[in-house]
């Protein structure tokens, strides 16, 4: 790890207060929860038919556990959200190779039925995806190296080199589980934070070039199970039983709903037709409950979510904040985009859940942490109003001898 | 160094990335429009093939309505069952699959390695087995409950129960396994019958059971309506078994049937055809010997031909029962009257055409109503030809020949006959007297009811009303008069005409009569031509119409017995007894009380009463009560140890009675043979050989009856004074 790290000083050069801890972005905040709600209301309403199918008659069975896990997650959120962020810093390489180690051990675990590899047990909290915590661990290292290295983005040996090397490890691990979806999500946040961070776009269209051309490769000429879900993407309704199933019964939900939906809880389709009602496709179910204007609700909500911690990110006083906020709100919005994008069948099946909605008690924890340090961050950015209160002012610039340090 | 975001970096932020999360965001709005509102498969609307999966899904079977007779007794009613079925992507695991598998091939009796198969399909929904029962289903639900089994899958279907089993087969018709109506009036009235299926969109049966209601959306099926029939089965059933005896005796090739009408509304009260099939198997046919039409048929063409409707769905050749239309259109019309004399040597000769009497001999002169009772051919040619082709062809039309009853049954079959412009005076005369033209059981029948009912054609119904499932009656079918065809005043002549036809010349009667009845009617022997035409062989289809009471004609009764091959073959054979012995059972029951003649209480048989035990006087005063005078006692002892005829023999008032008082062995005798003797002749034989006479048919007394069969047969030993029951019948056209 570099020695040097600029962490920032808390004032600006015209001297206004920037580095002080305000409150947190209100508008921020509101989002998130509204979200949360919305979406632990939707899960409820997509998963009580398949939980009293699966769970021995018990139709809260998904919505209780989301729900405790919301509850755990808030508080978790607002205690990050007081955590100040610059201390991550430190623990971005540790971090990454914690998680280095355990997408290693996620393939020595009993697979599922089809022999793919994700999750490990932690038996009665539930189970946990390593890649999840990779995420996370890519965009803190990358948001560090970027900072620290900013003047020298531009060369290939700093612009490019480390995040590609680091990218490839994961990359080759998270292929071995197989997770396709993963990988492109990790690399369409590692690249959105590269872009900001200021690798050249040249080398992005040989990246993109590189990309593309694996995973056409891999979609469409290697005989494993993904290069089936591209012929199925082009042809839907063409093995409504087995391999177009998903996707057909996505879009007959879609399309039953209408402009307005049939009502919320009126999802006919969540009744046994529809499969992953609670998981990938509580978008379709949305679609059919709320109509467009469900859909729409939806989609602007992600999108103002991430307008907003776009903004967060800007007015961040330092460039690790900033691209802290970036990784983590493009994972948010990028993810959105694409399980939507599946759902409508715009593009092939890939397994890319809905944050906030899906069902997954580990994830949402996971995403209501991110959250809490976007808050933070948002803390100390100039999008805020200073505390009126002065002692509390005295009191946290007590508490930061840390930050500080050169 | 500046540590704060750069202009470009915030500028690539906000602009590039937003920019380009907002463009993919609003393409996916666009796409979910697209979707919601406009997109298709197959030319159908994504919401369209959605609302119609799951409607196929979760069909609530709508209960079908009951088929009730015209008293409310069920003929055809609905129960609950079930469809089992299983959803294979819920089984969790092999050892769950194994349970079920085992579960549902014991319960059900299906092949485990069949459900295992259907456990494994990729498909969403496999049906294992339909129309499964109540104990079966509760079996399921137990090993569903006890073993918290996942996949498994029971939703209600109906099956319809015939508990009358074969009764009026063919009219009322059975369902398919998708309860839609295949024949009779489950055909026609499929639609009033079916009612609207219901829907359910939700979980249900999971776990055997349903999910709680505020989970489910249930559009509730629309029950049937239900039908009242006009058939009695009462009366259905003296057909039935009147028709059975004759299936035995004539063995008729191509099937017998018997059918009674309410003469001035068209109901039909009964409707039988033998063989027939039961309505719970529709599928099992009867053997070739009780039907020999259907030897080398295919299945499929065996069961058409058993299912067939005979009286709306097959034609004949009617014969000399068609004379009433012929005979009652020239009385209508003036051409003849009743005091038209006919001269008959055997045979008449029309345009080079011989037309033979069925009587070789002839039968010399005679009135029109003898002509009638005689049933002569040339006489009806003559009278056919009185009234030329044009106005035979408008009686023809007007008594309904030339279009369908429009009968409430299925497939009811067209009319063959000459057209007027086509008609010779040789096919007008053969058609006089019922050849040539072939026309259905149901059109001759309703004719004959509008010959004797005061000229009224009406429209024949099997069913009266339609009611709905709380039994509130939707539809009333009234008599639906076509058309008066003759007037009161010549039906009436008609019915005089036919009654004479019945009681024969001489008052002796025919085989038809019932005593204490009076009955118009008329027999018919049609030559199956085209038969002929195929095959060189003479076939013949006999029958009867007639009608009770005639002062008043309210029930006809058609019964007809086509190509009889035990020799036999005059409709006044092998039709008009059958005729009498539903009759004198249907006519009690109709409320219609016999009215004896003098000469008929005569001839009216009793039941011998029971004297064994008594003393010898307590025994002849009983049977003196009874009305028997001629009594014997053999032996010496005082009391009576048995007695000859049995108890409950029925013979006539004067038949000697014996009672035996002495334990000695009962003198035994040999029955002779009576069998082609006249009443007169049977009864002295029988007396000579110290045997007594019972008539089977007491009826029948006509002077030219002769003995077609008796019981005990000839050569048996029997005790001295046993009663020998024997049928008379006249064996010819007469009638």
């Amino acid at each position: 790890m570099r020695e040097k790290i600029d962490v920032g000083s808390y004032k600006s050069k015209r001297g206004r207060n920037v580095g002080v801890e305000k409150r947190m972005d209100p508008i921020f905040l509101i989002l998130v929860f509204v979200l949360l709600a919305f979406g632990l209301v939707m899960l409820f309403s997509a998963s009580f038919a398949r939980a009293y199918y699966y769970e021995n008659g018990n139709s809260f069975f998904y919505i209780s556990r989301q729900a405790i896990h919301a509850i755990i997650g808030v508080v978790g959120m607002f205690i990050i959200s007081k955590i100040d962020y610059h201390r991550y810093r430190k623990f971005a390489f540790p971090l990454f190779i914690f998680a280095l180690f355990l997408l290693v051990a996620v393939l020595f675990m009993k697979g599922d039925e089809n022999g793919i590899k994700r999750w490990i047990n932690l038996g009665p909290i539930g189970q946990f995806q390593p890649s999840e915590l990779m995420k996370f661990a890519i965009i803190l290292l990358f948001a560090s190296i970027i900072a620290a290295n900013y003047n020298k983005m531009k060369t290939f040996s700093f612009g490019v080199l480390p995040f590609v090397t680091l990218l490839a490890i994961v990359i080759i691990l998270m292929y071995l589980e197989p997770h396709l979806s993963g990988i492109i999500l990790m690399c369409s946040i590692a690249g959105v934070m590269m872009f900001v961070g200021g690798t050249k776009p040249k080398y992005f269209f040989i990246l993109f070039a590189l990309a593309g051309c694996a995973l056409i490769y891999i979609m469409f000429f290697k005989g494993n199970y993904m290069s089936g879900r591209a012929y199925y993407w082009l042809h839907p309704f063409s093995d409504p039983r087995d391999q177009t199933m998903q996707t057909d019964q996505s879009l007959l939900a879609i399309g039953s709903g209408g402009v307005f939906g049939l009502g919320l809880g009126q999802s006919r389709q969540k009744f046994m037709y529809l499969p992953e009602v609670q998981n990938d496709f509580i978008f379709a179910v949305i679609c059919e409950e709320l109509g467009i204007i469900g859909a729409i609700a939806v989609i602007l909500l992600f999108l103002l979510l991430c307008y907003k911690g776009f903004e967060i990110a800007s007015k961040s006083p330092d460039k690790f904040g900033a691209l802290l906020c970036v990784g983590i709100v493009a994972q948010f919005g990028i993810q959105a985009l694409f399980n939507i994008a599946v759902v409508t069948a715009t593009i092939p099946n890939t397994g890319i859940s809905l944050p906030f909605f899906s069902y997954g008690g580990t994830a949402l924890v996971m995403q209501l942490f991110e959250m809490g340090v976007v808050l933070n961050v948002s803390r100390y950015s100039s999008t805020t109003k200073l505390y009126g209160d002065s002692l509390a002012e005295k009191k946290r610039f007590k508490n930061k001898p840390a930050l500080n340090k050169n | 160094m500046v540590k704060a975001p750069s202009k470009k970096m915030k500028f690539k932020l906000n602009i590039v990335i937003l920019g380009l999360l907002a463009v993919g965001f609003f393409i996916l709005i666009g796409r979910v429009i697209y979707i919601a509102c406009f997109a298709e498969v197959d030319g159908i609307k994504y919401s369209v093939k959605a609302y119609n999966q799951q409607l196929s899904a979760d069909t609530v079977s709508a209960n079908r309505g009951t088929i009730y007779d015209r008293n409310m007794t069920p003929i055809a009613q609905s129960a609950t069952v079930w469809t089992v079925s299983l959803a294979p992507n819920q089984i969790k695991d092999e050892s769950q699959l194994n349970k079920i598998a085992s579960a549902l091939s014991e319960i059900l009796g299906i092949d485990r390695d069949k459900i295992i198969e259907k456990c494994k399909s990729k498909t969403q929904y496999e049906i294992v087995k339909k129309k499964v029962e109540k104990p079966q289903r509760d079996q399921i639900l137990d090993f569903v409950n006890s073993n918290r089994i996942a996949g498994i899958h029971m939703v209600e279907d109906t099956k319809r129960y015939y508990p009358m089993g074969s009764m009026a087969a063919q009219t009322i018709g059975f369902v398919g396994s998708d309860n839609q109506g295949l024949l009779g009036v489950e055909l026609s009235y499929n639609s009033e019958l079916s009612g609207i299926a219901g829907k359910v969109t939700g979980v249900q049966d999971a776990k055997g059971g349903s999910m709680p209601y505020e989970y489910e959306y249930y559009y509730p099926a629309q029950d049937g309506n239900s039908l009242v029939m006009s058939i009695d089965s009462t009366l259905q059933h003296y057909c039935d078994k009147a028709l059975e005896e004759v299936m035995h005796v004539r063995r008729p090739a191509n099937r017998c049937m018997a059918i009674m009408m309410n003469v001035n509304t068209g109901e039909i009260l009964a409707l039988s055809v033998k063989p027939d099939f039961d309505l719970n198997d529709p599928y099992t046919l009867p053997s070739v010997a009780e039907y020999p039409a259907i030897e080398g048929k295919s299945d499929g063409d065996a069961r058409t031909a058993v299912w067939t409707n005979k009286a709306v769905s097959e034609i004949y050749e009617p014969g000399s029962v068609f004379k009433v239309v012929t005979g009652s259109a020239a009385l209508e019309e003036g051409t003849m009257t009743l005091n038209n004399n006919f001269h008959c040597n055997g045979s008449c000769v029309v345009d080079d055409t011989t037309f033979h009497c069925w009587r070789r001999s002839g039968h010399g002169s005679q009135t029109f109503t003898q002509a009638y009772i005689n049933s002569c051919n040339p006489a009806f040619v003559q009278i056919g030809s009185s009234l030329g082709p044009e106005l035979f062809f408008r009686y023809f039309s007007m008594y309904g020949m030339t279009e369908r009853t429009q009968i409430d049954l299925p497939g009811e079959t067209d009319s063959i006959y000459v057209r007027e412009k086509d008609l010779t005076p040789v096919s007008l005369a053969s058609e006089s007297f019922g050849q040539t033209e072939s026309i259905t059981a149901m059109q001759m029948l309703t004719a004959f009811c509008a010959v004797v009912n005061g000229g009224y054609l009406n429209t024949p119904h099997v069913v009266n009303q339609i009611i709905d499932s709380n039994g509130n009656i939707l539809k009333t079918k009234s008599s639906n008069t076509k058309r008066q065809v003759i007037s009161d005043t010549t039906s009436k002549t008609m019915v005089e005409v036919l009654e004479a036809v019945v009681k024969g010349i001489d008052g002796a009667g025919t085989n038809a009569s019932v005593p204490g009845y009076r009955i118009v009617g008329k027999s018919g022997t049609g030559q199956k031509l085209k038969y002929k035409q195929q095959t060189g062989l003479d076939t013949y289809v006999g029958s009867f119409i007639g009608a009770i009471p005639a002062d008043n004609p309210q029930y006809a009764l058609m019964v007809l017995v086509d190509t009889p091959t035990d020799g036999t073959y005059y409709g006044g054979t092998v039709a008009s007894p059958v005729f009498a012995q539903i009759m004198s059972e249907a006519a009690p029951y109709l409320g219609i009380l016999p009215e004896y003649t003098a000469q008929e209480l005569s001839h009216l048989t009793i039941a011998v009463p029971a004297c064994e035990g008594l003393l010898v006087e307590e025994a002849k005063n009983k049977l003196a009560k009874a009305n028997f005078t001629n009594v014997e006692v053999i032996g010496s002892g005082d009391t009576v140890l048995s007695q000859a005829p049995k108890t409950g023999s029925n013979i006539n008032s004067s038949t000697r009675i014996i009672l035996y008082t002495d334990n000695k062995e009962q003198k035994n005798v040999i029955v002779p043979n009576v069998i082609g003797l006249s009443q007169a002749a049977a009864n002295l034989t029988l007396a000579n050989s110290g045997l007594s006479l019972a008539i089977d048919n007491s009826g029948v007394q006509s002077q030219k009856a002769r003995a077609t069969a008796q019981s005990p047969e000839a050569g048996a030993s029997v005790p001295r004074g046993t009663a020998i029951s024997v049928q008379f019948l006249t064996n010819d056209e007469t009638g």
